[in-house]
Parts: structure tokens; C-alpha cells; sequence
């Protein structure tokens, strides 16, 4: 049995839930290489979520999408994912962010069938054909809390576009954090690397308060505790919310505080007593890069109460 | 960790007590009420087995645990009573804390079936100390299947019911449970059938989900398992899986993506959509509105002979 696939942030987190040992097992699930089942699965993904870095060390979560096949496996620890430079949307803080900082998490979740798989790296060039990155870790997450949704058509045409940005959180941003039920984090360990997780549940389950503050129960999982522990040594996160109707993405940057053994009488947090609230610094809506025609098949058997409006 | 048997203390036919005292007398790792652990060793046949005990208790810088012998088993529980003795050596890994105590503001329901008493005992003896109002339910085949009555002697009587199901029936559930009544926590150990009257009972008497708490183990094999032939719709995989091997198990074998973590049915991580097929559920974990759409194959197996996952 391995321990030190977790690094200090992760450990401390672990110890505050009381879930070292818990944390010890199910670690033998993280691979060097990537599994081989996984790559089937990868072969037949469009969409990879991405967790970047920038300069001065603010991590941003991003999603692309492609026809299947643009992530391919390339060798056990090694995978490139087609992205030619008139796909990139140049708005998106990936691109500067990689360039400054090679660091790189990713999730690999097939939304209609709740499977996802985390690969976690290094970056070793940009090129004409895309990204080319070294696997440094990789291993498969639990389909809880994930809504099924069933990608009926993407179109290639619609033109990359940023329609608002800000600071304090406002208008359709708001809306869109209130219909929430799909949210991916991006966090980074400075020396461990970046991650890139997936958090779900009824919308409603984040929370908003006052004006640039959100709050996010913090489900039973998997004990790891990699965004958690990133997040206890390097606050700083970034967030990517989906608006599968109105083809948006929802990207924030801020700074999260994990809240442990709180009050919770109406089990929003499924008996963890763990929340999170993130103080948002900075938040773009844009376009999605492509026209995506979803169908929303069911939320998860698993998502927890939230609280009536 | 490596551990040397310190004690055996027998229990009636069925159950042993050992006593584990680490190597090179290091301290005992700290665990909490509820807590197990995982005994690693190697039967004399050659066969590796890794079997999970509830802490009892400690005594004199050991860990015990108690032992049930299981014929259905894997033969783990039966190669510690046959072949292991005093002086020899396991390997322990930490304590692990799947199963907590919480301690409600009203009361503290805690029902141990069988073997599923070993957790129970820290769990009373901590709401003891806290002065917590709690009652504990034991219910035992007969008397001669009593384990660990020191223990419950130790603890104070108008608290601990002792009920013997097979001269007296199992006794009313619903009536230990009582209606909800906000400030109570609800733990239950035991095996798996008693489990889901447990759930079942304290649903319909408008319990939350969140204050009860479950853990289960002993055989999950039943004798009438059939052979199965399960289907992996995502992966485009047939897998023949035979009775005494998890789907589970049989799927991470064939390096399919799958993810899981406890492979006790408590956490549901492997969790995994039924296509077709009729599953016998045997986690503790899922909800009814859960097991309508899916399964845990870590212990759960299926009537007839298909099963067709959306793995």
C-alpha cells in the first residue's frame, strides 16, 4: 500500500475527516499509466475537462469539445487531444495558461453513462495538432451525483465569443449558478500539479450569498480529498459551469474556505457536515465553441436534498 | 502493520476473540467507535486472504476482535479458528472509520444482529462515558450464540436488551425504532436480511435518511448463486463470472473502467446502471429509488443467469 501519492494538503484534509485510513485503500485505484479499459472509453470521448494554471498560479477550469477520437492514447503515459489553432477559442484562459505553466488536470466524463476518469500531467507542447501531455497519475471516479445527459449533435460553426464578464456576481451569471447541477473544479498544488473534478446535484445545491460568495455542500466521496486538499494549502480555484440550454460556459475564478463539521439539520451535505464557499474575484460567460444539442435524460439517485427556494 | 496474537478467547462454538498486540511493542493506532480493521494473511493451503473485524475493545496494549466462524465463507473466518494460535503473526492495516458513531441529542438507537454486536460494544461504551442517553438491542439466535458478555455485563443493564429470535421471534422493529422525533441517530449492524427490515422500519416511521447508519458483512454468498454471464453495454464486453468471485472483482480482472472503493456494499462507488436482468441487491447503502436503476456488483448478484450493466 502506497502513501504517498498524496501530498501534505490532501493528508490534512484526510486527518480533519477522519478518513487517513479510508483514504490509504482506495488509493490503490491511482495508476501511473493509464488503464486499459480506459482507453476504449477515451477513444470514444467528446469533451475533456481541464484544469490550467496560470502565471501567477490561479487555476481556471475549462472544457473542450471534439468529434470522438480527438483524445487519443498515445502509449501508457502518454495522450494528445486534437485541438488545431482554428478550434481554440482565444478567450479562454487555457491557452495563455498552459503556455506559462505546464501543469494539467483532467476529467474524462462521459455524462450519459456516469463513468469519468481523472488523468493528471504535465503539458509538453502545444502544436498545430493540439496538446500533448505527459500522464502522470490516472484513475477512475464514482458515478455519483453526475445527471445524465445525452449529446444528440454538436455543430462545428458557431464563432467563439465572450458575452460578459466581472467582478461581483450578476445578471445571467447568477442565473446560471442557480440552475446549476453540473460544476467542474479546476485546483492546483504548486508542486503536486493541477486537478480537475466534478461536482453535481439538484440545482439549487449551490448556493448563492450576497454578492460574489457561493456555497457548496460537500458530498460523500471517494476520501481522496485531492481538491480539498489543494485547496487547504492554495485557496484559490476556478470553476466551469455548463449551460447545456442556453449553449454558455460559466468560468469564475476565487478563493474557497472548507468549512468542516457545520450545523446541517436538513442534511444538505448527506451527513459529511462539510461545506465549501468559494469568495468569486473574477468571472467570464462565454459562447460554447461549438453548438451542442443535449438531451437531459435523469438527475443521479444519489444527489442529496437541497433547500426549497 | 505486523501483529502478534497475543490471546484467543473462545465465545461459544461459533465465535473467537483475538487479541492483537503490535510487533516490537509499538502503541495501538488510534481508531474510533465502529471502527475495523483489515487482517491480511495467508491460509495454510496457500490461499491469501483479507477479512475486516470490528474493534471490540483494547486490553493490555492489544486490539481485539471477534472471529465468527463462516462455513459459507471464503474460508478466511475458518483458517483463523483452525489454523492460527497464540504467538503467531497477522498483518493489520489501519483502523478504518467507515461506520462512525453519531451521537443524537435525544437518543441513540443501536441494534446489533449476531456478530454484528462487535461494533456496538465501543459505540455503547462511548455514549456511556458521554452520559448520552442511548439503549442498545442485541438480537441472538439463542443463548448459546451470546458473545463477548463481559462486555455487555460492563455496560449498564437498563440500557442493553438482549432478545434470543429463535425461541421468542424476531422481536418488533418498528417498535425498537420508534417514530422519528428529530435528536435521535440510528446504528445498525448485522446481516444483510435484518439490514433491510432495519432501512425499511425506520422509512416508513419517517426517519431521515442521514441518521441511520448501517454496516453489514458476513456471507454475501448464498448457496442457491448461479453462474452469470454479465454484459458490459459501454465497454462492449461479455464476462462469465461464477459464484464466490464479484462481478465486481470479475470486472476489475478484466481491466474494465470501473471505479469502487469499500467492496463491502456500503459506499456505493461502484454503483453501475441495470440494463436487464433481475439483481439481487445485497449492499446496505442504496435506496430503494437507487436500486430501481441500478446496482452494486462489489456484493450484489442477479436472479437467472444474464445481467446487463451500462458499464
Amino acid at each position: 500500500m502506497t502513501t504517498s501519492i498524496y501530498h501534505e494538503g490532501e493528508r490534512a484534509v484526510q486527518r480533519a475527516a477522519g478518513e487517513v485510513a479510508i483514504a490509504d485503500q482506495n488509493g490503490v485505484v491511482v495508476t501511473a499509466t493509464i488503464l486499459g479499459g480506459a482507453r476504449p472509453f477515451l477513444h470514444k470521448q467528446f469533451m475533456a475537462v481541464l484544469a490550467s494554471v496560470d502565471a501567477q498560479g490561479m487555476p481556471w477550469s475549462s472544457v473542450l469539445w471534439g468529434e470522438p477520437g480527438f483524445v487519443q492514447v498515445d502509449g501508457a503515459s502518454a495522450l494528445a487531444i486534437a485541438m488545431p489553432p482554428d478550434r481554440r477559442d482565444p478567450l479562454d484562459p487555457l491557452w495563455d495558461n498552459i503556455a506559462a505553466n505546464p501543469a494539467i488536470g483532467m476529467l474524462f466524463i462521459e455524462l450519459g453513462s456516469r463513468r469519468r476518469y481523472r488523468i493528471n500531467g504535465g503539458v509538453q507542447a502545444l502544436d498545430e495538432q493540439g496538446l500533448h501531455i505527459a500522464v502522470r497519475e490516472a484513475y477512475p471516479n464514482c458515478p455519483r451525483y453526475i445527471q445524465r445527459r445525452h449529446l444528440r449533435a454538436m455543430d462545428g460553426d458557431t464563432l467563439p465569443a465572450l458575452l460578459e464578464e466581472g467582478g461581483a456576481l450578476q445578471g445571467s451569471a447568477r442565473d446560471i449558478i442557480r440552475r446549476a447541477d453540473t460544476v467542474f473544479v479546476a485546483s492546483n498544488h504548486a508542486q503536486a500539479g493541477a486537478d480537475a473534478s466534478h461536482r453535481g446535484g439538484n440545482p439549487g445545491f449551490v448556493q448563492l450569498v450576497g454578492e460574489g460568495r457561493l456555497r457548496l455542500p460537500d458530498y460523500p466521496g471517494n476520501s481522496l480529498f485531492n481538491t480539498f486538499g489543494n485547496l487547504s494549502v492554495d485557496p484559490r480555484v476556478g470553476l466551469c459551469i455548463p449551460d447545456f440550454d442556453g449553449q454558455r460556459l460559466l468560468q469564475l475564478s476565487g478563493r474557497a474556505r472548507i468549512l468542516f463539521d457545520q450545523d446541517d439539520p436538513g442534511g444538505l451535505s448527506a451527513g459529511t457536515g462539510r461545506f465549501w464557499e468559494i469568495d468569486v474575484e473574477r468571472w467570464l460567460l462565454r459562447c460554447m465553441p461549438r453548438r451542442l444539442d443535449w438531451e437531459y435524460l435523469d438527475a443521479s439517485p444519489f444527489n442529496p436534498a437541497i433547500l426549497e427556494p | 502493520m505486523r501483529y502478534r496474537i497475543a490471546a484467543i478467547i473462545p465465545h461459544g462454538p461459533l465465535v473467537k476473540e483475538f487479541r492483537l498486540a503490535p510487533q516490537d511493542g509499538a502503541p495501538l493506532p488510534p481508531w474510533r467507535p465502529g471502527a475495523h480493521v483489515e487482517l491480511s494473511f495467508r491460509a495454510r493451503d496457500g490461499v491469501p486472504h483479507t477479512n475486516a473485524y470490528s474493534i471490540v475493545g483494547e486490553a493490555d496494549n492489544t486490539l481485539r476482535i471477534a472471529v465468527q466462524r463462516e462455513e459459507r465463507g471464503r474460508g478466511g473466518s475458518r483458517a483463523l479458528h483452525d489454523e492460527f494460535a497464540v504467538g503467531m503473526e497477522l498483518r493489520l492495516g489501519l483502523p478504518m472509520d467507515s461506520f462512525r458513531l453519531h451521537v443524537g441529542a435525544r437518543r441513540t438507537v443501536l441494534i446489533g444482529g449476531g456478530i454484528g454486536i462487535t461494533p456496538m460494544l465501543s459505540m455503547a461504551r462511548t455514549l456511556q462515558a458521554l452520559r448520552a442517553p442511548w439503549e442498545l438491542h442485541y438480537l441472538v439466535r439463542d443463548a448459546t450464540r451470546l458473545v463477548l458478555a463481559d462486555d455487555l455485563c460492563a455496560l449498564d443493564g437498563s440500557h442493553a436488551h438482549i432478545y434470543l429470535t429463535e425461541a421468542d421471534g424476531r422481536p418488533d422493529i418498528g417498535r425498537i425504532i420508534g417514530p422519528w422525533r428529530g435528536g435521535g441517530e440510528l446504528h445498525a449492524c448485522g446481516p444483510q436480511v435484518l439490514m433491510d427490515v432495519v432501512r425499511n422500519c425506520a422509512a416508513t416511521l419517517g426517519w431521515p435518511a442521514q441518521h441511520i447508519h448501517f454496516e453489514s458483512f458476513g456471507a454475501r454468498l448464498q448457496a442457491q448463486d448461479m453462474p452469470l454471464r454479465v454484459h458490459l453495454r459501454q465497454t462492449g464486453m461479455t464476462l462469465d463470472v461464477a459464484p464466490g468471485t464479484s462481478i465486481l472483482d470479475a470486472m476489475i480482472d478484466a481491466e474494465v473502467l470501473v471505479s469502487y472503493e469499500c467492496k463491502r456494499g456500503e459506499c456505493g462507488n461502484c454503483y453501475a446502471g441495470v440494463l436487464s436482468g433481475e439483481p439481487v441487491h445485497r449492499d446496505i447503502c442504496l435506496s430503494p429509488q437507487q436500486r430501481a436503476q441500478g446496482m452494486t456488483p462489489c456484493v450484489s448478484w442477479c436472479r437467472g443467469t444474464e445481467l446487463e450493466l451500462d458499464l
